[in-house]
């Protein structure tokens, strides 16, 4: 059986809007008892690291709604792992409780698993 | 399989090569509105890692519209066989 719903998040936190509406799309879906799946790679891990500090540029933190959506119901991540790996990012700069990462090496075999991709 | 649908130039955006990281093997592109400019180049002048897999189509207008002659091995569509496409494939995912 194929998932449902998977939501690609290619863009950085902050430079436009895409990467706020990719996260509020997911946590919308999780409450309307769709819980989907989350794949960052491209700039869009960027939105997973720590120790951001957006209010420094008077926007709201996209990290808190990463970790809102184990509340919701999300509770595992995928990262692409040559995303990390161009961006010379390790897992450890990461840190997002009570979420999983997963990292995933084939793209292209994680998408085909799912019905719907949302592309932010 | 997969239709992925592209809508950016490859010089301006990563969207096509990111596109090509994530395709799996049997899977089909799409290139529309900028992304037809993929179609029509020499592989040498594409910035791309991977090349263009063997199932890829151009939509038509978009090329003629912008004056781009696409490659004979990438076959050029109309919208009701985008539309085709889009029901034949599972998911489709847009790049941009």
């Amino acid at each position: 059986m194929s998932l449902q719903t998977l939501i690609l998040c290619r863009r950085a936190p902050y430079g436009s809007a895409l990467a706020r509406e990719g996260l509020e799309a997911a946590l919308a879906s999780a409450a309307m008892d769709q819980i989907p799946d989350l794949l960052f790679s491209g700039d869009g891990i960027f939105q997973l690291l720590d120790n951001q500090a957006p209010e420094e540029i008077q926007q709201k933190s996209l990290l808190r709604n990463l970790q809102a959506l184990p509340l919701f119901g999300v509770e595992r991540i995928h990262i692409c792992q040559q995303s990390l790996n161009r961006r010379g990012i390790g897992v450890d700069a990461i840190a997002l409780p009570g979420l999983e990462l997963t990292l995933v090496e084939d793209t292209g075999a994680l998408i085909a698993r799912y019905q719907h991709v949302l592309s932010f | 399989m997969a239709l992925h649908i592209v809508n950016q130039s490859p010089y301006r955006s990563s969207a096509l090569n990111d596109c090509l990281a994530a395709m799996a093997g049997g899977d089909a592109l799409l290139l529309i509105e900028d992304a037809v400019y993929a179609a029509g180049m020499t592989p040498a002048a594409l910035p791309m890692e991977k090349p263009i897999p063997a199932e890829t189509y151009c939509l038509k207008a978009d090329a003629k519209a912008r004056g781009v002659s696409v490659s004979e091995k990438i076959p050029q569509i109309d919208d009701d066989h985008w539309v085709t496409l889009c029901v034949q494939h599972t998911p489709i995912v847009s790049w941009f």
